[in-house]
């Protein structure tokens, strides 16, 4: 970003009163002014400034911050975006002051290196049949490729193999690569690693443009967004046409109709996925498709629609209270509607949603939704 | 005190053990950062400074309690340490009623979160003081209600806040000001008794104790729960926008409205220069004429006949009918929208403000009148419009935008407050108040006796003394001493 308008960006938050601190998930959990949208702004200012010595108090505020993006929704200047002023400033103090790092950033960047997601992951069972039914999908022909990403092929086999299926029954053959598959960098960009960012990125590029793919469907709202926009922003270029999963399904769902079974007397309730609604802009995209469904009764949490939920949390926040108060206050959100099912379209959003309900209600990913609802 | 300095400062070692053991560590905090994030508000003159790295006034120690019992210890606590304790909600003041000027411990009550009861039948609510009014309106709206408090800093206050100023919101025509809507509240007084406030629509035993705590401004104890009156949220709105020849003309029609006992829910009449923006960007109009809005909300039935008085009486009196897009854009588009405020202010030199004084019929054109004159006298823009009235009367909002720099002015900060004394004696002379809901603060504690008399203050003093005898509770405030 320009020093010129990553100044004035990070300057008109500062002494904007706040407009948007009723959506700051990280403010609501946390509670302290320390961590209001203007304040995070104003410890930007201040370190970019020298105002401030980067100590790691005042560092850490940097990375308070959800990366939801719902401050833009609420913000009172058009072309701003708290979120993105706030990962530049950890691009910044990771370039100008990395001994200023505070451990919990230091911790995660080692585990980006190591397992290539910021989440922690859980050893894959060998010995898991959903693993061993993927295999049978590994394939270097077909139609589009599938990029799965790193969280979704340590974490949510079973989301991949349903959004390999549902292609499947839908007619497209699918290409999947998961051993040659690289990072796309998504998460070390949010936290301001930028060297890992290109890295990782350089490598998928070459990937993507080398494997004769024009259209890739990307698993994850986050990778489809990295390797669309945050690949713009780090100056790498790709050659293929880049669709979330969601995006592709709706196109290939306009263009023929399925045969669905009758969904009555399911509730559902759709967890909004910050990428995917507000940084890919798609948010009515799930709906649109669950609407297809006969009797798929899809219910609000809030009659304020995109607004209403925050995401749950991407970015490890630097307190393990913060991270839980977030995640808990969706989980809160989501079981008030009363539905029977929690439909995700993030494999981070499915695992912490799992781990939180434990089984009440069910959580599934829009793939695995979407298949069981095929005859 | 330089902001990178406050991360060197040590806190009184035997209050922070003591106030620690009642909250949890994770509750407390002493951090440089924590502190230079409570040590202002909105208010111009310190926000300026802070934003410049420049921290005037800082507490000692932040607390967020959970519960009114850990409130109640941390105040004996600050009792027997003769420690001051500023209570905190939201922040959102304008005045900087919240800024330390003592030290001492900030005590943050956005802990207290909940609603706690949403009464059907007799239309009430009761809720935690540190819930955001945005968070309660969106809960109230999921279930049908509003409370119809709809101030412009709603994203960031709290309710603690809003009783401590006795704030007022854009809707506050039809559903009133804050001291309208509170029935009951629980304060922890400055010993630390915990004081419970009946709930009731009216009462006649003795002096109303709600009272003593709207627009206290925390000076008296801290606010912990409110019982607020809410509505049906409304079926419908209807909105109309007129042109009027100047302010005189406009203030006129909008007491017609009130006193022919009209309640739109939002009234807005702005003079000719702050209505320029949004008569040029709704309808292209250039001409120097005052734009007055109203917006009626309600059942269905009877907004319909409200509304058509209302215009009758607006184009009676001479008012050219604009339809409803000014209005609808303003509801739409305008209400949150402080850009314009912000952008006038972008430079060191520059400092802006909105007085928001009040007066009776009989008075308010002229002291809107006197008032400008009194700004112009000074190297700033002034400007003004109305946007709550009452059958009795109703305030204004006297916006300034000063530029220091002169050789003549080159102090921002005096020039401030010379603009402020100026308006405050034009409002005097002409029997108006000097807040109608911002609230004194700090701003304009100079001030207080033009409004109390010498008698008044000494009252509010003998209250403050008997409440408060340490003198814990934000001191300084209020204009009762230091």
């Amino acid at each position: 970003m320009e020093d010129a308008k990553y100044a004035e960006g990070i300057m008109r938050c500062t002494r904007c009163p706040d407009m948007c601190a009723c959506a700051c998930p990280v403010f609501d959990v946390l509670k302290t002014q320390s961590v209001t949208p203007s304040n995070k702004a104003h410890a930007a200012q201040m370190l970019e400034e020298g105002l401030l010595d980067p100590q790691p108090e005042v560092v850490e505020i940097l990375y308070q911050c959800n990366n939801c993006r719902l401050c833009a929704e609420w913000c009172i200047y058009d072309d701003l975006v708290l979120g993105d002023l706030l990962k530049e400033a950890r691009k910044r103090i990771y370039l100008q002051a990395p001994g200023s790092l505070p451990d919990f950033v230091l911790n995660l960047r080692k585990r980006v290196i190591d397992s290539g997601t910021l989440h922690p992951v859980r050893p894959p069972d060998p010995a898991d049949p959903v693993r061993e039914k993927l295999r049978s999908f590994q394939s270097a022909e077909g139609e589009v490729l599938l990029f799965e990403g790193g969280y979704a092929r340590a974490q949510t086999p079973e989301i991949t193999l349903a959004a390999l299926a549902l292609l499947r029954r839908m007619g497209v053959k699918p290409a999947y690569l998961p051993a040659e598959e690289p990072g796309c960098g998504a998460d070390a960009a949010l936290l301001g690693f930028q060297d890992l960012a290109l890295e990782s990125g350089s490598e998928t590029a070459r990937f993507l443009n080398d494997s004769g793919f024009p259209i890739v469907v990307a698993l994850s709202p986050q990778c489809a967004w990295q390797l669309t926009e945050g690949f713009s922003d780090l100056g790498i270029n790709l050659d293929v046409e880049v669709l979330s999963l969601p995006a592709y399904l709706d196109s290939i769902l306009q263009g023929r109709s399925a045969d669905w079974k009758d969904m009555a007397g399911i509730s559902i309730v759709l967890d909004d996925d910050a990428f995917l609604s507000r940084y890919l802009d798609q948010a009515d995209l799930p709906y649109q498709i669950l609407e297809r469904i006969p009797g798929c009764h899809v219910l609000r949490t809030s009659p304020q629609g995109k607004l209403a939920d925050p995401a749950v949390s991407y970015s490890p926040l630097p307190s393990p209270a913060a991270e839980r108060g977030v995640r808990q206050r969706k989980a809160a959100q989501l079981t008030s509607a009363g539905a029977e099912i929690v439909v995700t379209t993030s494999p981070q959003g499915k695992r912490q949603l799992q781990d939180l309900l434990a089984g009440q209600p069910q959580v599934l990913d829009l793939a695995e939704l979407l298949l069981s609802a095929l005859p | 005190m330089e902001v990178k300095q406050l991360a060197h400062l040590t806190a009184p070692e035997n209050v922070y053990r003591e106030v620690e053991s009642i909250v949890g560590p994770e509750w407390i905090s002493s951090r440089g950062i924590d502190r230079a994030a409570y040590s202002f508000d909105v208010w111009p003159v310190v926000a300026y400074q802070v934003h410049s790295g420049h921290v005037p006034y800082y507490p000692d120690l932040v607390v967020w309690p959970g519960t009114v019992e850990e409130i109640s210890h941390i105040l004996q606590i600050a009792s027997r340490f003769g420690i001051p304790v500023v209570p905190y909600s939201g922040g959102s003041g304008c005045v900087g009623g919240i800024v330390p000027l003592h030290g001492g411990i900030t005590l943050d009550v956005k802990r207290l979160d909940r609603i706690l009861d949403l009464d059907r039948v007799s239309l009430t609510v009761t809720v935690e003081a540190g819930t955001l009014l945005q968070h309660l309106e969106d809960s109230l709206e999921r279930e049908g209600f509003t409370l119809g408090h709809f101030p412009q800093s709603m994203r960031s206050a709290a309710v603690g806040g809003t009783v401590a100023h006795n704030g007022i919101g854009t809707f506050s025509t039809k559903y009133g000001k804050f001291d309208d809507m509170v029935l009951g509240m629980q304060v922890v007084l400055p010993d630390g008794e915990i004081l419970e406030i009946k709930p009731a629509p009216k009462r006649s035993t003795g002096p109303n104790l709600n009272e003593l705590f709207l627009g206290s401004e925390g000076t008296l104890g801290v606010v912990t729960r409110v019982t607020l009156k809410i509505h049906h949220a409304p079926e419908s709105r209807a909105f109309q926008s007129f042109a009027v020849p100047d302010m005189r003309a406009g203030l006129d029609l909008c007491r017609r409205v009130a006193q022919h006992d009209l309640r739109p829910a939002v009234v807005r009449l702005y003079d000719e220069i702050e209505g320029k923006g949004l008569l040029f960007e709704t309808l292209k109009i250039k001409d120097d004429l005052c734009l007055l809005l109203f917006i009626y909300e309600g059942f269905q039935d009877l907004i319909g006949h409200e509304a058509e008085l209302g215009k009758n009486i607006c184009l009676e009196g001479g008012a050219e009918d604009l339809g409803p897009g000014p209005a609808r854009f303003w509801y739409e588009k305008k209400r949150f929208d402080v850009r314009h405020y912000l952008a006038k202010t972008e430079a060191p030199s520059r400092i802006a403000d909105t007085l928001e004084i009040a007066g009776t019929w009989d008075q308010l054109a002229d002291m809107y009148y006197a008032v400008r004159r009194a700004m112009d006298q000074y190297p700033c823009r002034s400007m003004g419009h109305t946007s709550h009235i009452y059958p009795q009367g109703g305030n204004l909002y006297m916006i300034f935008f000063a530029d220091a720099g002169s050789e003549e002015w080159p102090d921002v900060e005096r020039l401030y407050f010379q603009i402020l004394d100026a308006t405050f004696t034009a409002c005097h002379k002409l029997g108006g108040v000097i807040s109608h809901h911002h609230g004194i603060g700090m701003a304009k504690k100079d001030w207080m006796e033009l409004d109390h008399g010498p008698a008044g203050m000494q009252l509010l003093s003998r209250i403050k003394n008997a409440l408060d005898p340490k003198g814990i509770m934000n001191p300084g405030k209020l204009g009762l001493g230091e």
